[in-house]
């Protein structure tokens, strides 16, 4: 195996510094990413500090965003009518989007110990889709499962996870994405696509180099 | 689900909410039908058929009452069924189409891109319903078939056409998307694709009618609307322009549907490549497609690799091959087709569609299978089988697959049975894939229709090679799976026309197959299919009795005549479906093989009728008729003397035979030479065979007339009679020895 070529600190920090990035560029990226996750007023206002005219109009990020915040407050209802009058055609091409919106909506049930309502709810709705679809079918007894535990502590962690906040966001997130792909626009924003160049970039340099790689932590990031 | 209470804006979007999406809800509405009548009904009338609360209007009544039609025929085709029966019946797409025909400038761009929308998704509902799809089998639905059918004609009627055709201009990028996209699917037959492409705008017709001095001939001005491929094809490259990224989706799919097996559009788009290098020409449409093939959009891309395969397999001259032509086209499209197929990190739908794109490329051209071999492609399809199969339990398919991963494998397998079709190479390497090999065997019994059509087509590629016939077929049971599939009366009428091209080729006499067929109901099974109502089966039906009658003891005759019925021949014989009749005369041919045979054929058709059967398929303009009516005549020569002489004293046979010696081509002039020889060989046939002139005919096809007796006849020595043919040359020479030596001995 080649020895790997050690490359110090300081001369990294030198070979960094002199790729060109330019301010504008660094705010475009913002700017996208703000747009993509649907942030509307963090949008706005970036636009007016940075001097940057949006890639789209704010009224479509601004449905997006609503749509996020109806679902991170659990009223499924109201996403999923205005997903239909943003796009009527989404959840009628996405089986799958739509199983999700309805697993979610099962899951609001039971958060809220409404039990009778979330039988009803399975039996009429999400057993059909299981039909339809089996490959949904693992999902649905996930989700039923959380009727058997009733919110138990014993729950196993995938079942459990169902409750958290973080399912609501995912979601969200897959919800964003089928809208934005209807528009053409990019589903991933740029920025998470250039950390997923990184890590890609830094595995192969692995190989063949040690060199000071970036921390993805929780604290600030190192160089 | 009748609704009491009057229809307004807030019901019928509750009503959309709730059916988007939720196919039992769309399947309760659909049962519904005088409910689906008022929802039509609501499209031009809303004022007759809802309440306009305050706060709302009339067009948004209209809008959502579309929103609510679309939704209905959205879903997989066994899903949809009830919802395009009850839109059908409501004629839903003439109520779209009344009013897109009636626009005035006043509605919103919402509400025009809601009715085309509609427009849109019902016409591909028909088209999808009737077939064929690009992508595969969908389910036959037969009782909405011909309905649908009819539905998605009325579509290309002209002035049907010159309503929604003129939205491809329209300034919102919605209306043109969905316009494309319905053409990208109802453009299913040449007749549509002809009159599509063939469409100018009213104004334009008026003016090419009358032409420009007002009398010139309509056919010198027909060629003007074809240029560029027409009005539909000029406009659909321009769209590829377009930075719309859906745009340019829709209008590759739009324009690879309209040039798809349409030469003269095909060849337009492609004519201006690789000659014409003016970059930023509007005419170089094939250079605009594949640069879209290097798209960072997959589905672009793979739209763009459609596109281009369809425009390069269906223009002439051929710019594809990689043997004369410039094959970057080629290339190009192969090498993303490739790397979609073999990357695992694509969706199936996407690695679907990259599957049958390939099958497009290939498909019946022997030089591009092996270009795609030759660069991986059946290493990658192989992979994408065997990555999408369980390995650790037996393929029992208990556990349902999902439909997009079945329709991935449909995808793979038929592009495997394209590229294994015509190359014994390519055959051998498939066929000695043990891990395939299972995985196509297990496939012939998927639930899914599309699996089990495509895993039936490998078996019949791999059946076109004796070697494999008799080997890796019997070893690996494939063989008998088919025969098990071919078997069983409810099978799909499609699967079952591919498994019976597999036993066409299982009943040949070298086949280890045969014997054991033959013991589990072959025939009978065979004698049913001829009387089917698919024209597809009967034609099988026969080729499989042709070929199993060949080389085939005279028991096996009589067992199978016998079954079949001569009465069935006889009909056969004068069968107007003239593919139905080659196939008749064929198995005529094979049942005369011996002098034994050829009696029982005297007998049990009638000299007489026999002969008169024979008599006008001589003289027909189907080459393969005649051929097989001339190879049937020379097996009755080899017969006792007596059907010798019954052949030769019908005077109109002979008179075709003899001009059959010189007018037709050699396949034909070879058996027809073979007969004549046979029946000089019998003295009592000479004497008529002079009399009918056939010694100055041979005398002139051995060339002995003209006095100079060349080594090789000229080139244009056929046209006066001379045979260049040598094995037909020394047969004429044979007879007329024979005719000539017999004049000397009466």
């Amino acid at each position: 195996m080649p020895q790997k070529v050690p490359i110090r600190k300081e001369e990294w920090e030198r070979r960094l510094h002199e790729v060109q990035v330019t301010k504008n560029d660094l705010n475009r990226l913002i700017m996208d990413y703000l747009v993509i996750e649907g942030y509307k007023v963090s949008a706005e206002e970036f636009s007016q500090e940075a001097g940057l005219t949006p890639p789209v109009d704010f009224e479509s990020i601004e449905g997006r965003m609503n749509i996020r915040e109806a679902l991170q407050r659990g009223d499924v209802e109201d996403a999923i009518t205005r997903v239909n009058d943003l796009n009527p055609e989404i959840l009628d091409t996405n089986p799958a989007l739509y199983f999700r919106l309805q697993q979610q909506k099962l899951i609001e049930y039971i958060r809220q110990g409404r039990i009778a309502e979330a039988l009803q709810f399975a039996q009429e709705e999400l057993a059909p889709r299981g039909q339809e679809n089996p490959e949904f079918l693992p999902e649905l007894e996930n989700t039923m499962a959380l009727l058997a535990f009733e919110s138990s502590k014993s729950a196993p962690e995938s079942i459990s996870s169902l409750l958290s906040p973080n399912q609501r966001m995912k979601t969200a997130g897959e919800v964003n994405a089928a809208i934005l792909e209807s528009f053409s626009q990019g589903k991933e924003s740029k920025l998470v696509a250039l950390l997923k160049l990184l890590c890609w970039g830094e595995s192969m340099l692995e190989e063949r180099a040690d060199f000071p790689k970036v921390e993805f932590g929780e604290g600030p990031s190192r160089r | 689900m009748a609704i009491g209470p009057p229809i307004t804006v807030k019901s019928l979007r509750t009503l959309k909410n709730s059916v988007i999406g939720n196919p039992s809800a769309k399947a309760s509405l659909a049962q519904d039908e005088s409910f689906v009548h008022v929802l039509v009904g609501c499209l031009n009338e809303p004022g007759v058929y809802a309440e306009c609360e305050p706060g709302t209007s009339m067009e948004t009544i209209r809008i959502e009452a579309a929103h609510v039609i679309s939704s209905l025929a959205y879903g997989t085709p066994a899903s949809v069924h009830e919802g395009l029966a009850s839109l059908l019946r409501a004629n839903a797409h003439q109520a779209f189409l009344y009013a897109l025909s009636n626009l005035t400038s006043g509605e919103s761009i919402a509400f025009k891109a809601a009715f085309t929308r509609g427009l849109r998704v019902l016409a591909v509902a028909f088209a999808e319903c009737v077939g064929p799809s690009q992508w595969g089998l969908k389910p036959e639905l037969s009782q909405v078939r011909h309905e649908a059918k009819f539905a998605l004609e009325t579509l290309f009627k002209t002035e049907v056409l010159d309503v929604y055709i003129p939205l491809l201009e329209d300034k919102s990028p919605q209306i043109v998307i969905s316009i494309a996209l319905m053409l990208t699917s109802t453009l299913c037959t040449q007749v549509y694709r002809t009159k599509v492409s063939e469409w100018l705008p009213p104004t334009d017709r008026a003016k090419e009618t009358k032409g420009k001095r007002g009398w010139e001939r309509p056919n010198l001005i027909d060629t003007r609307a074809k240029q560029g491929g027409g009005w539909v094809a000029k406009r659909l490259s321009a769209l590829l322009q377009s930075k719309d990224v859906k745009v340019q989706e829709a209008a590759l799919g739009a324009l690879g549907s309209l040039a798809h097996d349409n030469s003269a559009v095909a060849s337009t788009l492609a004519k201006v490549f690789p000659d014409n290098h003016k970059p930023g020409s509007s005419t170089a449409a094939l250079q605009t497609v594949l640069n879209l093939c290097k798209s960072r959009t997959t589905d672009v891309s793979l739209a763009a690799c459609l596109c281009a395969t369809f425009i390069v397999r269906s223009s002439v001259p051929h710019y594809h091959y990689p043997v004369s032509g410039d094959h970057t086209a080629s290339l190009t499209v192969l090498h993303i087709l490739n790397r979609v197929i073999g990357n695992e990190a694509e969706s199936p739908q996407t690695r679907k569609k990259a599957c049958f794109t390939l099958y497009y490329f290939v498909t019946d051209d022997k030089d591009l299978c092996l270009f795609a071999y030759e660069r991986g492609s059946l290493t990658k399809l192989s992979q994408v089988v065997n990555s999408i199969t369980p390995t650790d339990k037996p393929l029992t398919w208990e556990e349902e697959e999902s439909e997009h991963i079945s329709s991935l494998r449909e995808a793979a397998l038929s592009a495997i049975a394209a590229l294994s079709l015509w190359n014994n190479d390519i055959r051998r390497e498939v066929a000695e894939n043990y891990s395939l090999i299972t995985i196509i065997r297990a496939s012939l019994s998927h639930p899914h229709t599309g699996v089990r059509f495509s895993a039936c087509q490998c078996v019949r590629a791999l059946s076109r090679l004796v070697a494999v016939v008799r080997t890796s077929l019997v070893d690996s049971g494939l063989g008998m799976k088919v025969y098990g599939v071919f078997l069983n009366e409810n099978e799909d009428r499609r699967v079952m026309f591919a498994a019976s091209s597999v036993i066409c080729n299982l009943v040949n006499d070298f086949s280890p197959l045969r014997p054991v067929m033959l013991e589990q109901g072959l025939i009978a099974r065979l004698v049913d299919l001829t009387k089917s109502d698919d024209r597809g089966l009967r034609l099988n039906a026969l080729w499989a009795f042709k070929n199993l009658l060949h080389k085939s003891s005279s028991a096996l005759k009589q067992t199978v005549m016998t079954a079949l019925g001569w009465s069935t021949l006889s009909s056969l014989l004068v069968e107007t479906d003239l593919g139905l009749q080659e196939q008749a005369f064929h198995i005529a041919r094979h049942l005369a093989e011996s002098e034994e045979d050829v009696d029982t054929l005297f007998n049990e058709l009638g000299a007489e009728p026999l002969l008169n059967f024979i008599a006008p398929a001589l003289e027909t303009d189907n080459q393969e008729i005649l051929l097989q009516a001339t190879c049937l005549l020379a097996n009755l020569a080899n017969g006792s003397s007596q059907r010798q002489v019954s052949i030769t004293s019908d005077r109109r046979i002979m008179a075709s035979v003899r001009s059959c010696l010189v007018e037709s081509n050699v396949e034909v002039r070879r058996p027809a030479a073979s007969c004549v020889l046979q029946l000089a060989k019998n003295p009592k046939c000479q004497k008529m065979l002079r009399d009918e002139g056939f010694d100055s005919t041979l005398r002139r096809m051995c060339d002995f007339g003209g006095g100079m007796v060349s080594g090789s006849p000229s080139p244009l020595g056929h046209q006066m009679g001379v045979e260049d043919d040598v094995g037909v040359r020394e047969k004429a020479r044979e007879a007329l020895a024979l005719l000539e030596y017999g004049e000397f001995t009466l």
